[in-house]
């Protein structure tokens, strides 16, 4: 009597659990969006889930997609910003961190 | 058999006329190969020829087992039967409901509101019955099961005209609403109120706090969007302002006014010209009177100099657009005294844009508009398969990934130094002075106002993302071309907000500027004075 029960509830989970991948088609798995910008900017996984970090709390799931397919100056100018910044930040801010701000020479 | 309910029992049934209820239904079992078939067929129209040869082989062996296991079929029709009516439920409510609401409820409401609805259900205290009298003319009895025979229509419509009617009342109806649901947009987007005043900088803040006070901001910045509505794509030097002729901003021949010095009516004034991005010209926000060239003339003025100058800033602009701009005045034949070149933030922002987001091939004189005109082009051109991709790199300073700081720091510095390059062989050429200045922005600017801070947010900042612009920033000047001025620290310990922006300022910023830019200028300008 217990097996089919658990074999219903198990179908039950696999049916809830497709339908929640469904749903979720429309966004971009940030994981994928990681290992995807690693590869195309060759840095470290690391440097990469710091740049995810940034986007995903930043960007739309649409918007999100269109950098992911045609980079992020595909999206309008105002919102270029967010995503420069964040590759700046998770690309160069450990090499930078020692440099002073301003030259102590000038102006 | 009557019984005292006065209906007559059916007998029950007996024997061999009794027909098995399951026998009939074992058709159902086939649902699933012919489902899998049907997925097989739409997979292949939507090209997807791999998909749509799995699931033919799916349906072969779903149906071998189907036909090989009594006990599988016997499950198939179980859960079959059991899906039927959750399905057939589901896709009825899907179909129907739209129906429903967007045909029949509008048509009950429009009949209740003409007093004619549908059901007789009010009540009425002096009714004496419910029952409806039937109309003279209509048969004793239905002549069809469930329907309601009053009818809208004459009696003797034949069937087709019928369809006819139904087909017309939906399409009347769905037309209506369309109607009326353009209409809504219409008068919702009529109604919106006039958009805010905006400025030049993506980042731009509503709140511009360096803005506060002046009573002619609001109608400067209302005047401002109509002016950059002007823009206008402009041969080999990617885009310029149409004439404007305002109250707050003036444009005429690609040159922003500027305050004439009385001085000039005296004496042959020095001509200077002023080339610079969006700063340079005064957007966000700087009356004509007020910008970084007008502002210098005054400073000329009170010692004695008659300056005329030319203010040829144009928003996004960077060097080597500017120095490719003043090519083409000098060839042309005109010639200033002194030209004066303001760049930096568009400079710098162009090489990330290139490195991180292949604006243009990197390394190489690009504007920040470039994609704007291949996305144009692209989708202007009859060709399938134009993109709005960069185009092959001159291999200039070829781009190497990972992209690092001296990448970047080399692309930008590189690039500003073959600007730098091409106007002083113009000036060479041509018989002018030349001077080359380094801008301060938000990356600079020291001790930052608390209303600047607080511009963070809209440009995409928080103080790591901050610190770490600010420190390319410093090795990028660092690095500097010799002969380039660096005044970034211009703006620095002013009090109150300045920046409205990354790197736009009100009119007292644009006054600092210029007197950074004066201390330098100041004996380019009293020789060539005194040369007159």
């Amino acid at each position: 009597m217990h097996a089919p029960r658990g074999r219903t509830l198990l179908g039950l989970l696999l049916f809830l659990a497709s339908a929640a991948a469904c749903g979720r088609g429309g966004g971009v798995d940030q994981r994928d969006f990681e290992r995807s910008l690693a590869e195309r900017e060759r840095i470290t996984s690391e440097q990469a889930r710091c740049v995810g970090r940034y986007v995903f709390a930043a960007y739309t799931d649409a918007e999100i997609r269109q950098i992911r397919a045609d980079g992020f100056t595909s999206l309008s100018s105002p919102r270029w910003a967010e995503y420069g910044h964040a590759m700046v930040t998770c690309l160069f801010h450990d090499e930078l961190a020692g440099e002073p701000l301003s030259d102590p020479a000038g102006p | 058999m009557t019984d005292r309910h006065g209906w007559a029992e059916v007998p029950a049934p007996t024997g061999p006329s009794v027909r098995r209820r399951s026998g009939g239904a074992g058709w159902r079992v086939l649902v699933g190969p012919v489902t899998l078939l049907g997925v097989a067929v739409v997979q292949r129209l939507t090209h997807h020829p791999r998909r749509a040869v799995m699931a033919v082989i799916a349906a072969a062996v779903l149906a071998l087992v189907l036909v090989a296991s009594r006990t599988a079929r016997r499950r198939l029709e179980d859960l079959v039967r059991r899906a039927t009516p959750v399905v057939a439920g589901g896709l009825g409510w899907l179909l129907l409901a739209p129906l429903y609401y967007l045909v029949v409820t509008p048509l009950g409401l429009l009949l209740r509101a003409v007093g004619e609805p549908p059901l007789d259900l009010g009540h009425d205290p002096d009714r004496v019955s419910y029952w409806s009298v039937r109309a003279p003319g209509r048969p004793s009895r239905p002549t069809r099961m469930f329907a309601d025979e009053r009818g809208w229509h004459p009696a003797g419509f034949s069937p087709r005209q019928r369809r006819r009617l139904v087909l017309r009342t939906v399409v009347a109806v769905v037309a209506i609403e369309a109607m009326v649901a353009g209409g809504f947009l219409v008068v919702e987007r009529r109604s919106r109120a006039e958009p805010g005043p905006v400025g030049v900088s993506t980042m731009f803040t509503g709140e511009r706090a360096s803005l506060r006070g002046p009573t002619w901001v609001d109608d400067a910045l209302a005047e401002q969007r109509r002016l950059t509505a002007g823009i206008v794509y402009t041969s080999f030097t990617g885009a310029t302002l149409r004439d404007f002729d305002g109250r707050y901003f003036d444009v005429r021949g690609r040159v922003r006014e500027s305050y004439r010095s009385p001085l000039a009516a005296t004496r042959r004034p020095v001509e200077v010209w002023f080339f610079g991005g969006s700063t340079m010209f005064g957007f966000d926000l700087q009356r004509d009177e007020h910008t970084i060239p007008s502002e210098v003339v005054r400073l000329a003025e009170d010692r004695g100099i008659a300056i005329e100058a030319r203010n040829f800033g144009m928003a996004g602009y960077v060097n080597y657009q500017e120095a490719v701009l003043l090519s083409l005045l000098v060839t042309g034949g005109e010639r200033p005294d002194l030209a004066v070149f303001y760049d930096g933030t568009n400079d710098l922002a162009m090489a990330l844009l290139d490195a991180f987001g292949e604006l243009n091939p990197r390394g190489e004189p690009g504007d920040l508009g470039s994609i704007d005109q291949r996305r144009a082009l692209a989708d202007r051109m009859e060709l399938p398969d134009a993109t709005a991709d960069p185009p092959s790199p001159l291999g200039l300073r070829p781009g190497t990934k990972p992209v690092t700081v001296d990448g970047v720091v080399g692309d930008a510095v590189g690039v500003y130094g073959q600007g730098i390059d091409l106007s002083r062989a113009l000036a060479d050429r041509h018989g002018f002075r030349l001077a080359h200045f380094w801008q301060p922005d938000l990356y600079t600017k020291r001790p930052l106002d608390p209303e600047e801070v607080a511009l963070f947010p809209a440009a995409g900042l928080d103080p790591v993302r901050y610190g770490t612009m600010a420190r390319l920033s410093a090795r990028v000047r660092r690095t500097l071309p010799p002969g380039v001025v660096d005044i970034s620290d211009a703006l620095d310990h002013l009090s109150g907000p300045i920046l409205s922006d990354n790197v736009h300022t009100n009119e007292r910023g644009a006054r600092a500027v210029a007197e950074a830019m004066y201390r330098h200028l100041a004996p380019e300008l009293e020789s060539l004075s005194a040369a007159r």
